[in-house]
């Protein structure tokens, strides 16, 4: 009789210890872990003279591998082409003022729009093996989709098109500016 | 028994064609899908004509950490990243007096419009800071990451408002750098210029 009350004991012992157990697995799991944001610090500030004549807004779906991990994700995008046109080397005596358009500075940047980079789904190529991608993987998917982008401006036109009208608006500024034709070239 | 086995091996053979040529076009159709997945769903193109004169990056840190009592070792990740901020002048909104040259006195007026500010876009990447993920404890993952850069942006967008500090500080910049250009300008013409920028507070 002792016996028995004993493994009863211990029995109710164990499911309670594995109820407890189970109840806080459950309930631990739709806890979010706590994400604390610092306050904003400005890390830059600096004056430039930079004239942008293309702004671009894409919606990208990107599916990138890297070593044995896959991700699917949509990013959306914001990119600008702009010219530099600080130190311009003009001759203010000449009759014609003439200037050569600089290199085009490309900027590629994730949008601030909410949901801006959405990651669909992330997985091994092999049955064993994390799916999970660390911070640096994640990254170097990121470097190419930029890389991917840029190329895709030159391929398609954008940077001709840009330069076009860098040309155009940087004439039609300087011949404003010094009462002379202006001519911009290539 | 040999009509039995006859008719199991016809469906064997034909169950195996049927899956080889659900791969096959699952496969191709895998391909058109990657292909299409190569092209953007949306696509905008602008022309602008904004002459950029300020441009400051602001970062952010996020933090995220998990305590549980009945596990071992902590959960802890540090990120940060950049948002990039322009002060521009919309030169579309030059007018056609803008620009008054005075040759007697070799003075050049020119009226700017307004100096503006705008977030162009944040990095890409995530910066990890710090990491400390206990052995038995679950790596953060992507889309965990995804949900921490969000946040921080949800926040960022409030400090960034149109009276915050940082839209002053930069507004500042831009409109000090709009003097100093064309100043420059007219200097390498002979002119001294007289600036005056619309909404502007300083002279």
């Amino acid at each position: 009789m002792k016996k028995n009350i004993t493994i009863f004991l211990l029995a109710a012992l164990i499911i309670a210890g594995i109820g407890i157990w189970v109840w806080s697995s459950v309930s631990t799991r739709n806890k979010e872990p706590e994400v604390t944001v610092a306050p904003a610090k400005m890390s830059h500030l600096g004056a430039i003279a930079r004239l942008c004549t293309v702004e671009l807004y894409a919606e990208v779906p990107v599916l990138d591998t890297i070593g044995n991990k896959v991700i699917f994700g949509i990013q959306k995008q914001r990119g600008r082409i702009s010219f530099d046109i600080e130190n311009l080397d003009i001759d203010p005596t000449a009759d014609t003022i003439r200037v050569r358009l600089p290199k085009e500075h490309i900027e590629i940047y994730e949008s601030t729009e909410p949901g801006s980079w959405e990651v669909v789904d992330t997985k091994h190529l092999s049955l064993i093996g994390s799916s999970k991608m660390t911070a640096e993987e994640e990254n170097a998917v990121k470097r190419r989709i930029a890389e991917n982008s840029r190329k895709r401006m030159y391929a398609d036109g954008t940077v001709k098109r840009a330069r076009k009208e860098g040309r155009a608006t940087l004439s039609r500024l300087l011949a404003a500016f010094y009462n002379r034709t202006a001519i911009v070239s290539d | 028994m040999k009509k039995t086995l006859t008719a199991l091996l016809s469906l064997l053979i034909y169950s195996g064609l049927m899956l080889s040529s659900a791969g096959c076009s699952r496969q191709s159709g895998s391909e058109s899908a990657e292909e299409s997945l190569s092209r953007q769903w949306v696509r905008e193109l602008r022309s602008v004509s904004k002459l950029q004169l300020a441009s400051m990056s602001v970062g952010k840190t996020v933090k995220s950490e998990r305590h549980d009592w009945y596990k071992i070792g902590k959960r802890i990740a540090v990120y940060s990243y950049d948002t990039y901020l322009y002060a521009y002048i919309d030169l579309s909104e030059l007018e056609e007096n803008s620009v008054e040259v005075d040759e007697a006195n070799r003075i050049v007026r020119i009226s700017l419009p307004e100096v503006k500010t705008e977030i162009a876009g944040r990095e890409m990447e995530m910066h990890k800071e710090y990491e400390n993920i206990g052995l038995l404890r679950s790596n953060i993952d992507s889309k965990e990451r995804a949900e921490m850069k969000e946040k921080a942006n949800k926040e960022l967008m409030k400090e960034l408002g149109s009276d915050s500090e940082f839209v002053r500080v930069l507004k500042a910049e831009g409109e000090a750098k709009a003097r100093v250009y064309f100043e420059t300008l007219a200097a390498k013409r002979g002119f001294t210029a007289e600036v005056t920028i619309k909404g502007s507070d300083s002279k």
